[in-house]
Parts: C-alpha cells; structure tokens; sequence
C-alpha cells in the first residue's frame, strides 16, 4: 500500500513533466512553467512517499 | 482515543509515559494526511470564488506560509515529543497564560474544523441526492423564513453527522490504521487521476491566463480568499499531536512533516490551477459542497464515472477529517486540563469506555450550536450560507495559536538551547544570548510575519471571526480565572515545573538516547560555566 503512493505521485510527476515540456515546445509558456512546477512538486512529493528499507512496519498509527 | 497524561505534578505527570510509542513513519504520516488531505476537497470552490481568477495564488501565498508552519512544528515536536502541540510549546516557551490563549485558540478552530467538515461531508453525499429522491437537488429541500434560506435537509443530515462523531468518540471507536492507511491511498490515487486526466483531457492554459489578466479580484477579495485557503492546510500540527505516540520521534517527525506539506501542497496547488484552467469560477457557485466533483464531472470520457466516484471519495474523507477534529479538540482540551488551563473536570476519563468523554461531548456541542448557527445566518436567496459562515469563521484560531507557536520557538531557541534539536528550520544566524550560544530562526521570523500577515486579513476581512474569535478566546481567559481562582492557584502566574526532568523522561522513554545524552552533556557545560542551578524557561523553580 505504501509503494503505490509513491509510485502513483511519481508517474504523475513524469506526466506533468512530458505535458509541461509539451506546452513549452507549442509555445504556451505560462502553462508550460506551471505544470513543470507542479512536475517538481510532485517528484518532490514521490521522493518522500517512497518507502524506503529502514522505515518501521506499516501497522503504526 | 487514549488520553495523554501530562500532568502539573511535576515531574512524573508531564512526560506521560502511558501513552505507548508505537506510530512508525507511515502511522505518524496518515495521521496528518487524515486530517490535512481532505482539505482541498473542503477548501476549492470556497476560496475559488473568494479569489476568483487568482485563487492559484491566493493557495500558493497560503501553501508558502503553512510550509512554514510545518517546519516549525517539525522543530518543535521533534525537539519537544510531547502530546499537546502548539498549546504544549507556548506554554513551555511563553507560560499558563499564553499556552491557555494558543490552547483555546486551536480548540475553537478544531470545533469549526468538525462543523464545516461534516457540512461539506454531506455536501458530497448530496450529489447523490437526485439519485435517490428522482431529481431533486438539495436546492429544494430549502425553506425561506424571513432572510433566512435554511437548507433544512442538510442541516439535518449534518447535525445527525456530528452526533455521529461524537457517539463514536465518546465510545471510543477509532478509526483503525488499516483502514486509514487504504482512505488515504485511495484519496492519493484519485485525486492523481483527476488531476492528470484533467490537465492531459481538458485544462486549457490559455484559459488560465485569461482568468489572470482579466478575472482579477479586488485587494480585498484576494485577501479574504487567500487568508480562507488557510483552510486547505490546517491541520499540519496534528503531526506533533501524536509526538508522544511516535517512535523514534526525532527521526520521524521531520521527515513526515516535511513529506505531509509538500503533498498538501502539491494536491492544492494542483486542483486550483486545474480549476481555473477548467471552469469559470463563478461556476462553483451552488457547488461550495461538492467542488472536486464539479471538477471531475468536466473531465470527458472519465467524467461520467469519476464525478460520483470523486463525491463518494470525498463525502468520506472530508468526514473522517471532521473526526480528526473531534478527536484533536478533546487531545487538546484534555492536555490543557492536565497543566491546570482548564478544570480537571474536562480531563475525566469516562469509567465505562475509556476515553475524556466530557472533552467530546462539549466540544462536539460547540461544533453542534456552531453549524446551527451557519445554518440560520441570512444568505442569498436560494442559497445556503452556512458554508461560508463556517469558512469565514475558520482561520482566526489557527493564526491566533500559530503566531503564539512561532513567538515559542524565538523565546526557546534563545532560553532552551540545552534541549537537543534533531531537526532545525533552515536559515539561522548564530548568535550569543546571555552567555549561550544560540540560534536566531531566519525562516522563523519569516513564517512569524506571514501567519501575522493573515491574522491582520483575517481581522479585516472576516465580519464572523473578528468577534467571535476574539470572545471565545476572553471566555477562554474567564474560565482560567475563576477555575485558578478556585483552586487558589495563581492567576497569571505560570506554574512551577520541572521542565529538566520532564526532559530527561521524555527523551528516554522515546529512546532518543543521543539526544540524552546531548541534553546532560550542554546542561553540564552550562553549570559548570555560570554556576546557575536550573534552566531559564516560564515556571522553572528556581
């Protein structure tokens, strides 16, 4: 369960990155900077949703 | 809900060893996820027509400002693991009478926290209302009684929602982990979908900058609509309310601070600029209860299937959300009660379930007169206010404790730097205060003046809470007196306690035993340097 966040979060990322580059490339530079913004912010995002090795058991909370 | 047990009989009450350390990374992150990531599904068709072509920005200056709001407590409750949260810090920072006002303060928008939530709870829930009534919209099931337009049906589904809440609370039925932990992915994902589906299917840049240029609101309306998009981010702190139950504190807090305001962010930054680049703002007017569904219904092909989907989504995390305040509300009241800010009487721990079941009803009372409150305040015709009253009322309590919060970490990072900081905002200035060496927050002054910038919005542009918040906090101070006057404690005195062995437990219970150690070793250095026998903080016995 907890991998699929993060590997949700980092196809989104990877998405809005293709979709901003797409933008930029059609010459919408407002749009373009926007979503490769919200790119970074997802892969920032994916980065520390992913679950690494010495993270405890999920059964916490 | 276990009850923390700090206590004023100094030292053995004020660590709380009860509470068992068993929150790891995921638990501590779900927990602020719980209350924190139904908040853009809440916060969206609010603040989009308060912001209008600007709500983007009006999310961003809010998003920027909680950010660092969540560094500080990211500071504060790795540093201090203790239940309470920003109540808990003034009072270490600042004394009784500053920790009772920022205690109060959160209280107060923990209880709007439970009324708006299960109003828009219920708002997602009645997107299926023409479902089951053959077509009839929640519009219909509105009576007209002088100025009054009262959404009679809703206001009767959301009543019943909190008495709801508090039946479970009082019962002490939680929320299980698990259960949880599959809300918050399947919200992670959906919200995913949507956002991608929409920006691939149907966002249109050009629209977005149209919406820039030419639908620009007043001064005015953009401060009112980003001191609202407060509401998209409150309930960060709830990380440090579980301080005590999580393992590990120092390692986990930060990171799970850091992790839950980037992705509150992300989602917020992300469905506001998705909907001005979608829909006309004024669109969501009608659809303050529903506007992630609004949203999802405008994608083509997935339309169809994510908009009931999304309102089914969201009728049940804003809910749980809402729980989160019930639960945070009694946590805090029952904190405040244990250092002697409130009567014990709310600290009485019902026999038969276990759980501060005073705290719950009373607050989950307050909740209560509040949405009936909303619910009768006049509006526009064939329009509910009630979701806008609550809005409005919202974000004084929360600048209110956060300003009190960031005034704590100055006074602590100056007269407590013996207690280890495992994590430190970035950006400080080094400097020496009264033989110590300390740390002067850059970005701590920063956030300071944003929440103080809010807070002056807030008082400007907010007809309800600039009087209502004001007299719920001189309540608050009323209560204080007469209860310490009682007891014959002092009034506006702070209490004696011993903060250093309070410390001490605190850090070895949660096994941060570097952190120990680094504690004894810099109190050491500080006595062997200036022969002072105790710390400088608020109610330290000298």
């Amino acid at each position: 369960m907890r991998s699929i966040k993060g590997l949700v979060v980092a196809v989104e990322a990877i998405v809005l990155l293709a979709l901003g580059a797409a933008n930029i490339l059609s010459g919408q530079w407002l749009g373009g900077a926007i979503v490769v913004g919200l790119a970074i912010l997802a892969a920032a995002c994916a980065w520390v949703l992913w679950p690494s090795d010495h993270e405890s058991s999920p059964a916490g909370g | 809900m276990q009850p923390p047990v700090d206590g004023h009989h100094p030292p053995e009450g004020i660590s709380g060893s009860e509470l068992r350390r068993d929150v790891s990374v995921w638990g501590s992150y779900m927990w602020g996820y719980a209350a924190v990531g139904a908040d853009i599904y809440t916060a969206l068709g609010i603040i989009t027509l308060a912001a209008l072509g600007l709500a983007p920005l009006a999310f961003l200056a809010a998003g920027i400002v909680f950010a660092l709001v969540g560094l500080c407590y990211a500071e504060l409750a790795s540093a201090y693991p203790l239940a309470g949260g920003g109540q808990y810090f003034t009072l270490r920072g600042l004394g009784d009478l500053s920790g009772l006002v920022a205690g109060a303060a959160l209280v107060l928008d923990y209880t709007i926290d439970i009324s708006l939530f299960t109003v828009v709870a219920f708002g997602y829930f009645n997107y299926f209302l023409p479902w089951i009534t053959f077509g009839r919209h929640i519009s219909d099931f509105t009576t007209t009684i002088g100025p009054i337009h009262l959404a009679w049906l809703w206001l009767v589904e959301s009543v019943v929602g909190i008495l709801i809440l508090i039946w479970l609370n009082v019962r002490g039925i939680k929320v299980s982990t698990n259960f949880n932990e599959i809300i918050g992915t399947i919200a992670i994902v959906a919200q995913t979908i949507i956002v991608l589906a929409g920006f691939i299917l149907v966002w249109k840049p050009e629209l977005v900058a149209n919406e820039f240029l030419f639908d620009r609101p007043s001064l005015s309306q953009f401060a009112f609509g980003s001191s609202l998009a407060i509401i998209a981010f409150v309930g960060l702190e709830t990380i440090s309310q579980v301080a005590q139950e999580t393992r590990r504190p120092a390692t986990i807090i930060p990171r799970t601070s850091i992790g839950l305001v980037i992705s509150v962010l992300l989602f917020a930054m992300a469905f506001s600029v998705l909907a001005v680049g979608l829909v006309h703002p004024t669109e969501f007017r009608g659809h303050e209860g529903d506007p992630v569904a609004l949203i999802a219904s405008k994608i083509p092909v997935i339309g169809i299937v994510a908009a009931p989907l999304t309102a089914a989504i969201g009728a049940l995390i804003v809910f749980i959300s809402a729980n989160s305040g019930v639960v945070s509300s009694s946590r805090l009241s029952y904190s405040m009660s244990q250092f002697d800010l409130l009567p014990a009487w709310f600290s009485r721990v019902s026999k038969r379930f276990a759980t501060p079941s005073r705290a719950v009803v009373v607050f989950g009372g307050v909740a209560l007169l509040q949405t009936i409150f909303a619910f009768f305040t006049p509006g526009q015709p064939g329009k509910s206010a009630a979701i806008d009253v609550l809005a409005d009322l919202y974000a004084f309590g929360a600048t209110t404790g956060y300003l009190l919060v960031f005034i704590s970490l100055f006074v602590l990072r100056m007269k407590d730097p013996f207690t280890p900081r495992p994590y430190k905002m970035p950006l400080n200035i080094r400097m020496t205060y009264k033989g110590n060496q300390v740390w002067f927050p850059v970005l701590g002054l920063l956030g300071f003046l944003g929440v103080l910038f809010f807070l002056v919005m807030v008082i400007l542009t907010h007809q309800y809470a600039r009087i209502i918040g004001p007299l719920w906090v001189i309540a608050a101070v009323l209560l204080f007196t007469v209860y310490r006057r009682k007891r014959g404690l002092p009034m506006f005195k702070t209490l004696p306690r011993d903060w250093e062995t309070a410390t001490k437990k605190v850090l070895l219970e949660a096994e941060e035993f570097k952190s120990l150690e680094e504690y004894e070793a810099a109190l050491n250095e500080h006595r062997a340097r200036t022969g002072e026998s105790s710390i400088n903080l608020p109610g330290t016995p000298r």
